[in-house]
């Protein structure tokens, strides 16, 4: 019997096998679209010069700029893979949650974007703060008509019940700058010490004379307190709508839109908030009646909706997920499809070779891999230039202060012979390097594959180690983890240098900061005097220079100043990647029609 | 021995059924082409290092990155058709560029190797244990059954999806890769370990109705011993399902190591794969479908090809198909 099934199967398999064939032909990526090729380059500026400035109080003044061509009305969809793991405005600690909480949450300063350009101006306050007495104290006064969802006024009171918050037990995910600033303290585990959170009584260094005026007293100078006022942790709190652990997914909201429902892993429903005034708001609009989040679909399949436009294609936007790989090119070639992407440089981050020091030891030896680095081929399997440009600096070009520096300049795909040379030069030359990666997709194995071929071809054996996602932290960030090499990205936590190399270069940081193990005690030295200075322009300036003297030491090589490519529906207006937080901006899009 | 058969070239021995059946075999067109293409497969997988010497090219060797004009800035072949050309004559996988046709060549040794090694593993340890439990029966006969059904209760590929982490970090020391043999050895020892299941089964049941035939009894009165009785008299008799079931064994093997490797559990980079090939190929399809179709095609003319081979061998040791 199956004789008979096998064999009359053999007749379509065959003929299937040679339809594929025939229908396999396909078109290069070098024929045909050459014109496309042109103009074929996304407009991916990744690492523009975006650095934010400084807002006026006329700055901070509401109601924000208008989106040219917007208008109200209508539902936007909100398509992500996964469910915000956190809502509650002290645990938020990425920039797409930082972009999307926008739309219900407000913090005392936040990034006005005018034409891709960012300013810091005051949200909640009327500027970005007065520092005096040498930058120990920094004062906020409110605007009037500020408010909550139910009506009620926001207080300085509310301002700072949140940033207590960041010292309770809990609330390690957060961003610690208040509490290590306010108790000056080497970290949070110290400073929560000190101060408990706000079960502990009220805490002394934030001061609220009336119901309009926040003080915050430092022991230390700070410098960069309008830049720490714009992070989510900096939102209000009400003590009598603080739920604890439920306001992680139900927050109250002082934004434009309020949250009706919120089904954890499955859909976040937000309405408009009465309440809200758009002349106290400089930087968020109203434009949609309502957005609805839904969470679940692939990637792939929201990409092949919206693209196509089936179903709720149109009014879809999704701000979590970079345009499947699968899709790219396609995109590229149809001009309809391309029209619907939405590129742009990924905020402050880098992405960087990183080398641990402490295993690495000789610079010569480091040089080498600096030079042998294939940055081009690595991009290439990656994705090509889409994903960034190649970057000489530690820091992004996002960075107040930046300044372009290339201390040993190479070519893209590596400079093999002069990375022999300086491995001869080295005292003691690594005849066998580790390499750790996080194994996400196949691309991971492919890109090792890339310097696997790199390093051979110096004379040195390149061992590969794929780490489950969830280890790879714990495991390679650890003082004796046996590893040498991994790429990884970095971000500032706002654009200025002063979280980079203070949080990451200094011997005393533990491994999790400081996971190269970088140790230079010159270096340590001017980052003790440059935490002293209260001044955030002479600040950046000392740490800017100072970068260079790091990196002369090539702890790590660079890589890519990142980009993100994402996508809109073709109803959706007002798309853009923010330029501090790296992904769409929820709060500045509407509906073309409704 | 089994590795011999596998391959479908029983030696035709000088007693009778495997004569008739060669020459049942022999009139079977089908059966034959199969071969044909078995035997050419095997042929090519063995002679892979001599052809890519010949042709030129090595499957590891990324030569759309380090030969500028292959591939473009988004790692896609830039001639049309997956990159064939007269120096790559299946073309260049997109990304790494490496060859398709070495890749292909050597991909068919890692598949050829993991099934051929598995099932000879499964036709040693099904047929020992499937034959003497059949002729023992009683207690062993009930625990064996109990075995084999918590394997076949099993599952598999979950076990395999766990395993392979864990191996990485248990047996592979920080400082050293994960060696070729390593992974290798996993899947052949797992397929091993849940392959034989149904052989035993097989020559169980066709043991123990053999058990009381006269013959048996005939060398039992004359006083043989269990070991002449099993391996001289019951043995002989068993060949044939044995031979069916590991022809038909190898292209399940080299289908489930595919889709191991598909997942990302079989075999690693850079050792080439098939399974991995088609992973990457439903990656870039809508960009380069051509490097799906080979390594698909390739799949698909292999295992059709042992399938056939198998019924036929299946259809001649049968004497109620062979005419």
């Amino acid at each position: 019997m199956s004789r008979f099934r096998t064999r009359i199967a053999a007749v379509p398999a065959l003929v299937t096998a040679a339809v594929m064939l025939m229908c396999s032909c396909s078109a290069g990526a070098g024929s045909g679209d050459a014109g496309g090729k042109k103009d074929g380059a996304p407009a991916v500026k990744s690492g523009q010069r975006l650095t934010a400035a400084l807002g006026t109080a006329k700055d901070s003044q509401g109601p924000a700029p208008a989106v040219q061509g917007a208008r109200a009305g209508g539902t936007i969809k909100i398509a992500n893979l996964k469910d915000y793991s956190h809502l509650d405005p002290q645990k938020i600690y990425a920039g797409e949650g930082y972009s999307t909480s926008l739309l219900w949450g407000r913090q005392l300063t936040q990034y006005q974007v005018v034409d891709g350009k960012p300013k810091l101006v005051g949200d909640l306050a009327t500027d970005t703060g007065r520092s005096s007495d040498g930058g120990r104290t920094w004062t906020y006064t409110l605007k009037d008509g500020v408010a909550w969802e139910d009506g009620q006024p926001i207080t300085s009171e509310h301002i700072k019940y949140g940033i207590e918050r960041t010292f309770a037990p809990g609330f390690e995910l957060g961003p610690t700058y208040w509490p290590e600033w306010l108790t000056d303290s080497e970290d949070r585990t110290a400073a929560v010490k000190k101060y408990g959170g706000p079960k502990s009584g009220g805490l002394d260094a934030i001061e609220t004379p009336d119901a309009k005026t926040v003080v915050f007293r430092f022991p230390k100078p700070q410098s960069d307190v309008p830049y720490m006022a714009a992070q989510s942790s900096s939102s209000p709190v009400r003590e009598d709508k603080d739920t604890g652990t439920g306001y992680d997914t139900r927050p109250f909201a002082t934004g434009p839109y309020k949250i009706v429902e919120h089904k954890q892993n499955q859909s976040l429903t937000l309405e408009r908030n009465p309440h809200w005034k758009a002349e106290t708001d400089p930087i968020r609009h109203q434009y949609a009646e309502r957005f609805e989040f839904t969470f679940g679909k692939k990637i792939l399949n929201t990409a092949q909706e919206v693209f196509n436009g089936r179903g709720d294609g149109a009014d879809t936007v999704t701000t979590k997920s970079e345009v499947p790989p699968e899709l790219y090119a396609e995109a590229q070639r149809d001009p309809k499809k391309k029209a619907l992407l939405v590129a742009g440089s990924q905020g402050a981050y880098t992405n960087d070779l990183y080398i641990k020091n402490s295993r690495v030891t000789d610079p010569e030896a480091r040089k080498a891999i600096h030079y042998l680095f294939p940055r081009e081929q690595a991009r290439q399997v990656l994705g090509g230039p889409r994903v960034g440009d190649l970057a000489t600096t530690l820091s992004s070009p996002a960075v107040v202060g930046w300044k372009k520096y290339d201390l040993y300049p190479v070519k893209p795909t590596g400079d093999i012979e002069k990375a022999k040379e300086h491995l001869a030069r080295a005292e003691n030359k690594p005849e066998t390097l580790t390499y750790a990666y996080k194994t996400e997709s196949p691309q991971d194995d492919r890109l090792a594959q890339v310097l696997v071929d790199a390093f051979a071809k110096a004379g040195i054996k390149l061992v590969t180690k794929p780490l489950e996602p969830a280890a790879f932290t714990s495991e390679v960030f650890r003082g004796d983890a046996p590893y040498d090499l991994w790429i990884s990205t970095n971000s500032v936590d706002w654009p200025t240098p002063s979280t980079l190399l203070p949080d990451g270069y200094h011997s005393k940081l533990d491994a999790l900061s400081n996971g190269i193990r970088y140790a230079n005690p010159a270096v340590d030295k001017e980052l003790e005097r440059i935490a002293d200075i209260g001044d955030a322009q002479r600040k950046a300036d000392a740490l800017i220079d100072l970068e260079q003297v790091v990196m002369k030491d090539v702890p790590v090589v660079p890589f890519l100043y990142t980009s993100v490519t994402q996508f809109r529906g073709e109803n959706i207006g007002g798309a853009a990647i923010h330029p501090i937080y790296g992904s769409i901006a929820a709060a500045g899009l509407y509906l073309k029609k409704s | 021995m089994a590795e011999v058969h596998s391959r479908g070239r029983p030696e035709p021995p000088s007693r009778g059924p495997f004569a008739t059946a060669a020459r049942a075999f022999r009139r079977d067109r089908t059966g034959m082409a199969a071969l044909v293409v078995v035997l050419l497969c095997g042929l090519l997988a063995l002679a892979a290092p001599l052809l890519a010497a010949a042709y030129g090219k090595n499957p590891t060797t990324h030569y759309g990155q380090d030969v500028p004009g292959l591939l473009s800035a988004e790692g896609l072949p830039v001639l049309p058709n997956g990159g064939i050309s007269a120096e790559h004559w299946f073309g260049i996988e997109p990304g790494l560029g490496r060859d398709v046709l070495t890749q292909l060549l050597y991909g068919m040794r890692t598949s050829l190797l993991v099934a051929l090694a598995s099932v000879a593993v499964i036709a040693v340890v099904g047929v020992v244990l499937g034959v003497t439990v059949g002729y023992l029966s009683g207690l062993a006969d009930r625990a064996f059954a109990f075995v084999c059904n918590v394997l076949l209760a099993f599952p598999t590929l979950l076990l395999l999806l766990a395993l392979s982490p864990v191996i990485q970090t248990r047996f592979v020391d920080p400082g050293e890769n994960e060696p070729a043999w390593m992974q290798f050895t996993s899947l052949i020892l797992v397929f091993a370990a849940f392959g034989w299941v149904p052989l035993a089964m097989v020559l169980r049941t066709a043991v123990r109705s053999l058990r009381e035939r006269e013959f048996i009894e005939a060398a039992r009165a004359l006083g043989a011993s269990r070991r002449h009785i099993v391996l001289r008299e019951l043995l002989p008799n068993v060949w044939a399902p044995v031979l069916v079931h590991i022809t038909l064994a190898v292209p399940g093997i080299v289908t489930a190591e595919a889709a191991l490797s598909f997942l990302g559990v079989g075999i690693n980079e850079p050792v080439p794969d098939w399974g991995r090939m088609i992973s990457r190929g439903s990656e870039v399809f809508y960009d380069d479908p051509t490097y799906m179709v080979f390594p698909g095609v390739a799949i698909l003319v292999f295992v059709l090809a042992f399938n056939l081979l198998g019924d036929a061998v299946r259809d001649a040791l049968d004497p109620r198909t062979a005419a």
